[in-house]
C-alpha cells in the first residue's frame, strides 16, 4: 500500500515544550516515548513514525499570529521566559487511503514533507549531481506515472512486445518471448541478470508490467553496423506478425569526431544507413525510444569524451533524428539528473523531447534481480524504457496508435513543461501516462 | 576500421568484394542487410581512407563509418 511522507500537527497545549524538545534531541527514546503519546489520537490509520525525528513544538495554531512581543523577547542575551506550545508537529508516514480521513480528524492537521533539493547556487536550476539523491521504488515511478488510471481501465502492457536493442536480456527473470536469432547469436534470454539489456527489461516493466521482450543483442563489440543488423531483424519480424511494437535503444555515442576528418560519421551524416533503417522502422509504426545520453555539461558520466559534453554536443546520430522519442533523465522529484545530455540535438535541435524517471530500484539495489552495484538503475539508459513502457502501455490501450501520434500525446500530456514549452534539459516535460492516456486516441 | 558499404541490391558481389581487396580491405562474412527499396549494406574492414580509394571503382559503393556505440 502506498504510504505518503507528511508532517502531523496535534493540538498540544503543554508547559515545557522547549525543555521537552531538547530533551527529545539528546534522547531519541524519549522523542519517541512523547510521539507515541499523541500517536495514540491517531490509532488505526496505520500512522508510522519517521526515524529519528524530533517532535517539534510550534507556538500558535494554524490560523493565528504567533506571540510576536513573547518571540521578540528572545532577541535579548538574557534567558527568556518559556512559551507553552499551542501544537506539536511530528513527522510520519502515512497510507495514501487513510490521508483525506486523517485530515478530517479533530485535533489533528496532516501537511505535506516534502524532500528538497539542495540548490548549486548559480541560480541555475536545481540539478542532481554526485552524491546523487536517494534512488526510488518501482512503486513511487508508477505513481509519478500516473500509471494507476491506465490500469483501472484493464490496460497493463499485455499483448504488446517491445524491442529491446542492447547488450542482451535475462529471459530467467524478464518475460523474453523471441529476439535476434542466428547461428553465431546467443539464445535470446541468455545474457546474464547484471547485463545492461536486463536493467533495461525492468525498466521497461513499470510501466507496463504486462509486455512482452524481445531481445536484440549487439553481437559483440556495439556498433552502428550491429545496431543495422539488429533494426532489420526487427524489420523482419513486424513483415511477418507486427511486432515488436516499439523498441527501446539505451545507448549512442560519447564524443564528436571532427566533421572535417569523418564527414561521414554517424554523427554528422543523416542518411548514415543506421539513421535510415531507424527510419524504416519507425515508418512501418513501431515508435523507437533513444536515450539522450549521460554527457550533460553539469556532471558528465566518465566515459564522455570533452568533445561531446553539454549542450549542443551531447545529444546526436539516431538519438537526435526527429523520428525517434529522445528521452532525458530526472530522479524521482523531476529534478534533472546532471549528466543527463542536452540539447539542441546536433540534427533536431529540438532534441530531447520529454524527461522520464531514472535512479529506481527495477534491476538494480539492495534485494532487486541484479544485486549491488550498481546501487539502483541508472542513466538516460533506465529513463528510456521506463519511458517505452509507457509507450507500451499506450499502445496496448489504443492499438495501432502511430510513432507520430504517440509522441504528440505524451509531449502534450507532460508535467513540469517548462517555461516556453520546450528546452534543452528536459524537452517539453516530464512524461506522464494517465494524461497522455486522456490525449488518445 | 570498420566499413559499411552501400551498393545496389543487385551489385556483382564478387566484383564489389574484388574492389574492395584492390583498395586494402575485405568483405566480412556478415549476412547484407537491404536498404530502401533496391540497395543493401555490406559490412567491411578496410584502411581508414578506404573511401577514397574506393571512389574510382566502377561499381557505386558509398562508405559509412561503422563507429563504436557506448551503453548508456
Amino acid at each position: 500500500m502506498p504510504q505518503v511522507n507528511v508532517l502531523l500537527e496535534f493540538e498540544d497545549v503543554r508547559q515545557g515544550a522547549f525543555g521537552l524538545f531538547s530533551l527529545a534531541a539528546e534522547s531519541p527514546a524519549e522523542g519517541v516515548q512523547a510521539a507515541e503519546n499523541l500517536l495514540d489520537r491517531v490509532a488505526g490509520f496505520g500512522v508510522e513514525l519517521e526515524e529519528e525525528q524530533i517532535p517539534v513544538p510550534m507556538f500558535s495554531e494554524p490560523s493565528a499570529a504567533p506571540p510576536v512581543d513573547e518571540l521578540r523577547a528572545f532577541g535579548t542575551a538574557e534567558l527568556s521566559v518559556e512559551l507553552p506550545s499551542a501544537t506539536t508537529v511530528l513527522a510520519a508516514r502515512v497510507p495514501d487511503e487513510s490521508l483525506e480521513e486523517l485530515d478530517q480528524r479533530a485535533g489533528v492537521r496532516v501537511w505535506p514533507n516534502s524532500e528538497l533539493t539542495l540548490f548549486s547556487g548559480s541560480g541555475a536550476a536545481p540539478v542532481d549531481c554526485r552524491p546523487f539523491q536517494p534512488g526510488a521504488t518501482i512503486e513511487e515511478i508508477q505513481q509519478a506515472l500516473g500509471v494507476q488510471v491506465v490500469w483501472e481501465e484493464g490496460h497493463s502492457g499485455e499483448g504488446i512486445v517491445i524491442g529491446i536493442i542492447d547488450e542482451g536480456v535475462n529471459g530467467d527473470v524478464y518475460p523474453v518471448r523471441g529476439g535476434f536469432e542466428g547461428a553465431n547469436a546467443p539464445a535470446p534470454g541468455s545474457a546474464p541478470i547484471t547485463s545492461h539489456g536486463s536493467m533495461c527489461a525492468a525498466d521497461c516493466l513499470v510501466a507496463a508490467p504486462d509486455v512482452a521482450i524481445y531481445d536484440y543483442p549487439f553481437l559483440g563489440v556495439p556498433n552502428s553496423g550491429g545496431a543495422l543488423a539488429m533494426f532489420q531483424s526487427v524489420l523482419d519480424q513486424r513483415r511477418l506478425d507486427g511486432t515488436p511494437h516499439l523498441t527501446n535503444n539505451s545507448y549512442g555515442f560519447t564524443g564528436v569526431p571532427s566533421p572535417d576528418r569523418f564527414p561521414k560519421h554517424e554523427i554528422w551524416d543523416p542518411q548514415h544507413p543506421l539513421h535510415r533503417k531507424v527510419r524504416e522502422v519507425i515508418v512501418s509504426g513501431a515508435p523507437a525510444f533513444f536515450a539522450a545520453g549521460n554527457c550533460g555539461a553539469d556532471c558528465p558520466s566518465g566515459n564522455c569524451d570533452a568533445s561531446g559534453i553539454g549542450p549542443g554536443k551531447s545529444i546526436h546520430a539516431s538519438n537526435s533524428l526527429e523520428e525517434v522519442i529522445t528521452i532525458a533523465a530526472v530522479n524521482k522529484n523531476r529534478t534533472r539528473i546532471g549528466y543527463s545530455s542536452q540539447g539542441p540535438g546536433m540534427f533536431m535541435a529540438e532534441k530531447p523531447d520529454l524527461a522520464a524517471y531514472s535512479h529506481l530500484f527495477a534491476n538494480f539495489g539492495q534485494g532487486r534481480p541484479g544485486g549491488e552495484p550498481p546501487p539502483f538503475d541508472n542513466g538516460t539508459s533506465a529513463a528510456t524504457p521506463v519511458a517505452c513502457g509507457v509507450g507500451a502501455l499506450l499502445l496496448g490501450a489504443h492499438p495501432g496508435t502511430s510513432p507520430g501520434r504517440l509522441k504528440q500525446a505524451l509531449i502534450a500530456s507532460a508535467v513540469d513543461v517548462p517555461a516556453g514549452g520546450w528546452n534543452a534539459d528536459i524537452g517539453h516535460g516530464v512524461i506522464h501516462a494517465g494524461g497522455a492516456f486522456a490525449q488518445l486516441p | 576500421m570498420k566499413w559499411l558499404l552501400t551498393t545496389p541490391a543487385d551489385v556483382d558481389l564478387d566484383g564489389v568484394r574484388a574492389e574492395v581487396e584492390a583498395a586494402g580491405g575485405k568483405l566480412e562474412a556478415q549476412k547484407a542487410v537491404p536498404l530502401g527499396e533496391n540497395e543493401q549494406v555490406l559490412y567491411a574492414e578496410g584502411p581508414e581512407d578506404l573511401e577514397a580509394r574506393l571512389k574510382a571503382a566502377p561499381i557505386p559503393i558509398q562508405v559509412s563509418p561503422n563507429s563504436e556505440l557506448e551503453l548508456y
